[in-house]
């Protein structure tokens, strides 16, 4: 009667030392995104791209207050690295092209001309001259760019409104700050204040970790059995490919789930917050890990070399990066391609651990129930092919 | 092709054939092979051992021919059938990543054996292959015989009454090969059935039965005794009489009904093989020839046994023969 339960321990006892026998396996699989992904978090600023920009002044600029000039150098400072502030074009358009400088900013030539166009309704360009190819950066100029235009012009209704209350005497004690902007923004976060980089992507850097332990060591599973030419034993031996694959899974996801219960540790010690309830966390991570294991199994079956399985389990980690929502929200992806995000187990591990861990609140159905197929189907299809496999061994 | 006493058979063959690529595979394998005995098939490289010993495991399924081994057909096996065969590949194929002790321990978890049952069934195990002081060290850290050494432990595990086992000597030195044959002597004479390849053609005499496989055919099967038989043309009779004399003996015996041929040795001048039909009856009449029809003194006259090997040559040359009279 224990004789099932003999065999299943079998694989199981026999994965633990396998994998417990390699040990630079373990540390390169565990540490090297660990450490990849915390140099990203310490390194990463965050910050807006901090382009230089030559800006050329009006020839007549001297004709205007020297506070009006310096209220305009300080609104670029505030987004941009001023290399130049003159009038001569041709040398700035020269740094631009010579890479000394990002951005070229031209400010209208005459500066009276741009008055006199005030009344007809004429507005004046304030160019933006760059030669960029990162479409995210271009995005950061044009947005910097507006914002730094709407602040001059704020600058210069100041200007105006200050000297015509001069003139007029009218709302005296009226700051023209205050008319010209009537509205101010005030920022209040209600959790507090937001978490550090490194903090907010722990959670997913535990769901990659996991996700990528787990199929690796999945992916290797059954076809070193294969080339070794153990299938050919079990072919003989009184044992099913049930109990293999049982064996195997319970093997793996007892390893992994060791390593992710010690990240977690270390994690907290590195206060992450961990404002969730723990067992909701351990259930997630376990349907996370079999899923895993089961795509790891997957490939692992149709894989005809342990470099090609490790190198299946490679594009699956470019693809979880990509697309499983750990720097790119999955929003931003056209529909039908976030069936793929979906496919995946760390979309899934982030989105799940994330609300646990930082926000203390339970993943929604969604979550459970695609994890809960996408362990499901790839049990089935790795059942049906190793089987398969198995008989023809 | 004789075929081993009718016993009950633990093993049938019936015109099985199983082909890879043309002319590659086996092709109308029929034989029966008893319970208890010492089975051993012999033959070069490449000509079916392997795939012979697949099919009966169940690793192949045959595609034309039925095969029976414990009453199930192969590839059905019941558990309970598969608990009694063990096997032992050709290749090593244990973890090299675990030590000796927790393959065997694998193995025999395999086949269901609890805690208990492996503390009693390993040790005495590793003592038969010699592994025991090397039971902690890892498989990769074994030398080849060593690993082949384990694999046969781990095949023995489970007390099987039938053992496959494909080429268990192979990359094991002489003496142990020996200690092997003995084991298995030991296991047949408890009863148990061995069914062994081996490319180590001297290895057929430990046998009962051997069956000598030619291009994924089945040529001979018959106990050593009577292979030697067929291979040589009947019995070999060593004698050696003087030297001088020695052309007349070989020619006087050359004349006589009972003799089928003479051929006179190089290396030793006065020595001579003589082949009759029966060595035991015969010998002592060509010792009354000998004295009667010449002067020369007798200096040794017995039955001689050729080695397997050149048996073997033998049967392989008379099976090319016989194949290329049936290609013409």
């Amino acid at each position: 009667m224990l004789k099932p339960f003999i065999r299943l321990f079998s694989f199981f006892s026999k994965e633990i030392s396998e994998v417990r026998r390699q040990p630079r396996l373990i540390m390169s699989l565990l540490l090297g995104p660990f450490i990849i992904l915390l140099l990203f978090g310490i390194g990463y600023q965050g910050n807006i791209p901090k382009f230089r920009v030559a800006l050329v002044l009006p020839k007549d600029a001297s004709a205007l207050p020297p506070e009006m000039i310096n209220n305009l150098k300080q609104a670029i400072q505030t987004n941009f690295v001023l290399v130049s502030a003159d009038a001569n074009q041709e040398e700035a358009l020269r740094k631009l092209h010579n890479g000394e400088a990002d951005i070229v900013e031209i400010f209208p030539s005459d500066i009276n001309a741009v008055i006199q166009r005030v009344p007809q309704g004429q507005q004046s360009p304030v160019e933006f001259r760059y030669a960029e190819v990162n479409p995210l950066n271009e995005s950061w100029v044009r947005y910097l760019g507006y914002a730094q235009v709407t602040e001059v012009n704020k600058q210069i209704l100041i200007q105006i409104i200050a000297q015509a209350q001069k003139q007029s005497n009218a709302f005296p004690n009226v700051s023209p700050q205050a008319i010209v902007s009537p509205l101010a923004a005030k920022y209040e976060n209600i959790r507090g204040q937001s978490l550090s980089f490194v903090q907010f992507y722990a959670p997913s850097v535990v769901a990659l970790i996991l996700q990528h332990i787990a199929l690796t060591l999945g992916a290797l599973a059954i076809v070193r059995e294969r080339l070794r030419g153990t299938m050919e034993l079990f072919r003989v031996a009184p044992i099913s490919i049930n109990t293999i694959l049982l064996g195997k899974y319970m093997a793996y996801v007892f390893f992994v789930g060791i390593l992710t219960a010690l990240l977690v540790v270390v994690l907290v010690l590195m206060r992450t917050p961990f404002l969730g309830n723990p067992f909701y966390f351990a259930a997630l991570a376990l349907l996370v890990i079999i899923a895993s294991v089961g795509y790891g199994f997957l490939i692992s079956v149709v894989s005809q070399s342990d470099s090609q399985a490790v190198q299946f389990s490679m594009l699956v980690l470019l693809l979880s990066i990509i697309f499983g929502g750990f720097f790119l929200p999955l929003e931003n992806f056209w529909l039908p391609v976030r069936v793929i995000s979906y496919a995946l187990p760390l979309t899934h591990g982030i989105i799940g651990f994330r609300e646990i861990m930082l926000q203390g609140t339970l993943p929604d159905q969604s979550t459970w129930i695609s994890l809960g197929i996408i362990t499901v189907v790839p049990f089935i299809l790795v059942w049906f092919l190793a089987n398969r496999q198995l008989q023809r061994a | 092709m004789t075929q081993p006493r009718a016993a009950q058979p633990f093993i049938t063959m019936s015109e099985v054939t199983h082909e890879f690529t043309k002319d590659v595979g086996v092709y109308d394998l029929s034989f029966s092979i008893p319970a208890g005995v010492i089975f051993g098939l012999i033959g070069p490289s490449g000509c079916g051992k392997t795939t012979t010993v697949r099919l009966l495991t169940g690793v192949l399924k045959p595609q034309r021919g039925t095969i029976n081994v414990l009453g199930d057909a192969p590839h059905k096996f019941h558990t309970r059938t598969r608990e009694r065969i063990g096997y032992m590949p050709q290749q090593f194929v244990l973890y090299p990543n675990l030590t000796v002790i927790e393959n065997m321990n694998f193995v025999a978890s395999l086949y269901g054996i609890g805690w208990l049952g492996r503390r009693k069934a390993i040790p005495p195990l590793l003592d038969f292959v010699e592994l025991r002081d090397a039971r902690h060290r890892l498989s990769s850290k074994l030398s080849g015989g060593m690993q082949r050494r384990l694999e046969l432990a781990g095949s023995l595990v489970n007390n099987p009454t039938i053992l496959f086992a494909d080429e268990p000597t192979a990359g094991i030195d002489p003496v142990l090969r020996a200690k092997v044959w003995e084991q298995f002597r030991r296991l047949r004479d408890q009863g148990r059935t061995l069914f062994v390849t081996t490319q180590y053609v001297g290895e057929a005499a430990y046998c009962d039965y051997v069956g000598v496989m030619h291009a994924g055919r089945l040529i001979h099967m018959d106990t050593p005794e009577g292979l030697r038989k067929r291979a040589m043309g009947g019995d070999v009779i060593v004698l050696d009489v003087d030297q001088a004399h020695a052309l007349d003996v070989a020619q006087i015996l050359l004349r006589q009904s009972i003799v089928q041929d003479v051929s006179r040795s190089r290396s030793k001048p006065g020595e001579m093989y003589v082949y009759v039909d029966d060595a035991a009856t015969q010998l002592p009449m060509l010792l009354d020839i000998v004295r009667e029809n010449s002067q020369a003194t007798v200096q040794k006259a017995e039955e001689f046994n050729p080695p397997f090997d050149d048996v073997f040559v033998r049967l392989m040359e008379q099976a090319g023969e016989s194949n290329a009279e049936t290609v013409h």
